[in-house]
Order: structure tokens, then C-alpha cells, then sequence
């Protein structure tokens, strides 16, 4: 794995290797970044059941639900 | 009253736009004229206290710096140091491994440092407002779904002011596009600060989790 550094100045673009601390470091925030969005699309889809549960209660549509808050 | 020379202790002007200018009391030399643009400064270090100089490139007048492709974990731009304002706006950008957020952060700089204030909108429908204060970066992170890694629809302008200055640099504007695993488009439009003093000396372009870019580019425009 490598990083790259372009200084804007010279025009030179070097690739860096990366050490060993920050390819831990990176283990560790792909971690939280799965981590992250698995809760988000848990989150998103208890929501999305509960609402469609709550349309199904009141008998009406996704756009008519929309179509009275509009 | 017109005041000669022979009425005072002046020295006279050479050419059209010379300037007499008073060096001590009932004291005078000549500013020889400047050149078209320039104008008159003071400047304690001159012997007449006062020089023509052309002003600074004023806000507005950016040109491009550079562009490049993404590649790697992250791309750093760095020796910006001499640049007040700056554009980056990033294109098409992927990487390889799953949904996430591009990131934006300054000096290299992951601290609690990066505030913004803005609105968001999924696809139309439930737009809000959104703010954060303390972030370790500015993203394009959604309150609810990130950008699949593979969607190369993504783009992003953000633009920061006062980036000379010790004090805190303005993340004057963010714009964000891009698309979701269900291949809804969202969008994103901030203002914020990075809260730390010290000028931008570098920006970094990298994804919540460094994941490798396998597309994208970005070019920099400054003033």
C-alpha cells in the first residue's frame, strides 16, 4: 500500500510506501468505517420497516402519505 | 493658492505622476512615478516613507495550480503555504472496497478540528438541515447512507479562504454530489471553519478507512 504526495510546486509526484504503524492505523478505521456503516443501514432499515408497517396501518400509500404532509 | 518653487523649499517634479513628498519638517523629495496598477503604500523603510507597489491578488482571481489522478490511500498536495484561497475540486472518484466517504483534511490534520454547518438532500425527499461541530475531517459523509466505492458519479468542490492567516482558515464552501448502494443521489452544500491557527501548508484527499482509489481526479486552483 502506498500514499501519494504531489507538491504543487515542483510538479513531483512521489508514491510513499506505508509504514507498518500507518497501515495499523488504517486496519483500525476500516474497523470503525465498516463498523459505521453497518449501523447506518441497520438504522435505515428499521426505519424503513416501521414505515412501511405505519402505511399498511393507516391503509394509504407512500405517496399519498407524501401528498398529505406536501 | 498655487505654491511655486521659488515660495517654498519644494524640490520639483521630474515627469508627468512624480509625486514631491515631505522626507522631514520643511523637508521634500521626489516619488518618482510608478508603473500602471501600482499604488501608493506607506512604508516606513523608504526614505520618503511611502513607495508605489502593486496590490496583492485580491479574492476572486483564481487560476488553476495542478491536477492529477487518485491513486494510493490518500493524495497530499503539498507547498500551498503561499496561497490565500483555495479550490480543489475532486471528479469521478472510486476506490476499492466498500461504501465509505471521501475525506478532506488540512496540514494532515485528523483532530477535532472541523466544523460545518449546511443542508442535505436524498433524491428530492427528505432534505434537512445538518451541522456538525468537532470532525476530524470535512467529508461527504450522509447521515444515513455513504457512497458505494464503486459509483463514479461522485463530485466535490470545496473552497477555503484566509488560508494565509494564522487564525482560523474558512471552509467558505462545500458542494457534494454522489450516489448510494441503492443508487439514490444525494447532495451536500456546507460552510465551516477548521478550527485551528496556522495557514494550510497542505490538503489531504483520502476515504473514511484509506481504502486504495482505483478512479477519480482532482485539480487546485488558488489565488
Amino acid at each position: 500500500m502506498f500514499r501519494v504526495e504531489h507538491n504543487v510546486e515542483t510538479g513531483e509526484i512521489t508514491e510513499i510506501e506505508l509504514t507498518d504503524k500507518e497501515i495499523k492505523l488504517l486496519e483500525t478505521e476500516r474497523k470503525e468505517n465498516e463498523a459505521a456503516e453497518k449501523k447506518a443501514v441497520d438504522e435505515y432499515k428499521v426505519k424503513a420497516v416501521a414505515k412501511a408497517a405505519l402505511l399498511a396501518q393507516l391503509g394509504i400509500t407512500e405517496e399519498q402519505a407524501k401528498l398529505l404532509l406536501s | 493658492m498655487p505654491i511655486s518653487k521659488a515660495s517654498s523649499n519644494a524640490v520639483a517634479p521630474a515627469a508627468l505622476g512624480d509625486l514631491v513628498v515631505g522626507s522631514a519638517t520643511n523637508d521634500s523629495g521626489v516619488l518618482a512615478v510608478g508603473t500602471t496598477g501600482q499604488v501608493l503604500t506607506v512604508d516606513s523603510t523608504q526614505a520618503l516613507g511611502v513607495k508605489w507597489a502593486t496590490p496583492a491578488t485580491g479574492a476572486g482571481n483564481l487560476s488553476q495550480i495542478t491536477t492529477g489522478s487518485l491513486s494510493g490511500t490518500s493524495v497530499t498536495l503539498s507547498s500551498l503555504s503561499t496561497y490565500a484561497e483555495l479550490l480543489l475540486l475532486i471528479n469521478g472518484y472510486t476506490w476499492g472496497t466498500t461504501t465509505s466517504s471521501l475525506i478532506v483534511r488540512v496540514n494532515n490534520n485528523s483532530g477535532a478540528n472541523y466544523n460545518q454547518f449546511g443542508w442535505y438532500d436524498n433524491a428530492g425527499a427528505n432534505g434537512s438541515s445538518v451541522k456538525g461541530t468537532g470532525l476530524t475531517s470535512f467529508s461527504n459523509t450522509y447521515p444515513e447512507s455513504n457512497q458505494l466505492n464503486t459509483n463514479a458519479d461522485g463530485v466535490m468542490a470545496i473552497k477555503f479562504t484566509n488560508c494565509k492567516s494564522t487564525g482560523f482558515t474558512d471552509m467558505d464552501q462545500k458542494s457534494i454530489f454522489f450516489r448510494n448502494a441503492d443508487s439514490k443521489y444525494y447532495s451536500q452544500t456546507y460552510k465551516g471553519v477548521y478550527s485551528q491557527s496556522e495557514a494550510v501548508s497542505s490538503l489531504v484527499i483520502t476515504t473514511s478507512g484509506g481504502y486504495t482509489f482505483s478512479a477519480g481526479t482532482y485539480t487546485l486552483f488558488g489565488a
